[in-house]
């Protein structure tokens, strides 16, 4: 019979995984901030009191711990994105590339902001009430911030493939 | 209507949240803006499902093989399944009972020593007269003034 601790990690590892990766940009400090996640779940369980669902506990984690890499490294350049501050390219075939690359072309230039709110919420299908507890803001600042982070998509994809 | 609005309200309606205000649709037949920015939503949702990154084997093996170490460094640990408002309220009951029975247990001692003085039987209590210590030299003093 498996443990709680397994049981928790084969259900949220790829969520987890997948955020950090996208957060980061960089699998291998995205590797590394999931397994400081879970081993901190795994030796703290005190801290886990049970006023926040195990999945939002481990996505604010992770939120919290990728912050600190990217604060670390200097890279919250992009945190005042604008549209404009995109590179007109020369409007290329999405269908030519693999979705993951596309993802990453686009997420990569969005503002950390917007970017970890999308995340959340288009890979991790989480609920707004979840996204809001795991970001530590209200319910209407997550609609609001998913609407201009929709937007802000939008307009590199445009950038980048054109219509 | 505004157009800010109505593309926030797209955006409940695409996660299929509570709150969505029906009346924006109206607004949406109309406007190529908003319909550009609905159906981009919808394409970058269509992305998301196609775009997740498989989870690498070889970190399944590295946290648990952490995990396993965390769990042999402490071979005293034991972990409780239990919130801690529950520990809490046990704690302060327990707390509360031994302080109790710590009074209960004084007031009855108290009384059995009470109650053994109270009926212990009478003692005669016998008085002396003090003894007068005298030195040989004085006794010699005395037997001589008595000559």
């Amino acid at each position: 019979m498996k443990s709680d601790f397994e049981a928790v990690y084969s259900r949220h590892k790829a969520g987890i995984y997948n955020f950090c990766c996208r957060v980061l940009n960089d699998v291998d400090e995205a590797k590394d901030v999931v397994q400081e996640v879970f081993l901190r779940f795994f030796e703290s369980p005190v801290r886990f009191d049970g006023e926040l669902p195990v999945k939002v506990w481990l996505f604010r984690s992770a939120r919290n711990r990728c912050l600190n890499v990217i604060r670390d490294k200097g890279k919250f350049s992009n945190i005042g994105y604008e549209s404009d501050s995109v590179p007109a390219t020369e409007a290329v075939d999405p269908d030519m590339h693999d979705a993951p690359v596309v993802v990453e072309s686009l997420l990569v230039r969005m503002s950390i902001d917007y970017r970890e709110i999308l995340i959340l919420r288009e890979w991790n299908e989480m609920s707004y009430d979840e996204i809001a507890q795991a970001l530590d803001i209200t319910v209407p600042a997550v609609k609001s911030k998913l609407f201009k982070a929709r937007k802000q998509a939008a307009a590199i994809y445009r950038k980048l493939y054109g219509d | 209507m505004n157009c800010d609005y109505v593309q926030e309200q797209l955006s409940v309606f695409l996660d299929r949240e509570e709150g969505f205000d029906e009346t924006t649709l109206s607004h949406l037949y109309g406007c190529k803006d908003c319909q550009d920015f609905f159906s981009s939503a919808v394409k970058l949702r269509a992305l998301a499902n196609e775009g997740k990154l498989p989870y690498p084997d070889d970190l399944d093996d590295a946290i648990m093989r952490r995990a396993q170490r965390v769990r042999k460094t402490n071979p005293l640990s034991y972990r409780l399944n239990l919130p801690v408002y529950v520990l809490s309220t046990v704690a302060v009951v327990l707390l509360v009972v031994s302080f109790t029975f710590g009074f209960v247990m004084q007031e009855d001692i108290h009384q059995k020593q009470i109650n053994a003085i109270l009926q212990a039987p009478p003692a005669a209590v016998v008085y002396r007269m003090p003894t007068q210590l005298v030195y040989p030299a004085l006794i010699r003093e005395i037997k001589g003034g008595v000559k």
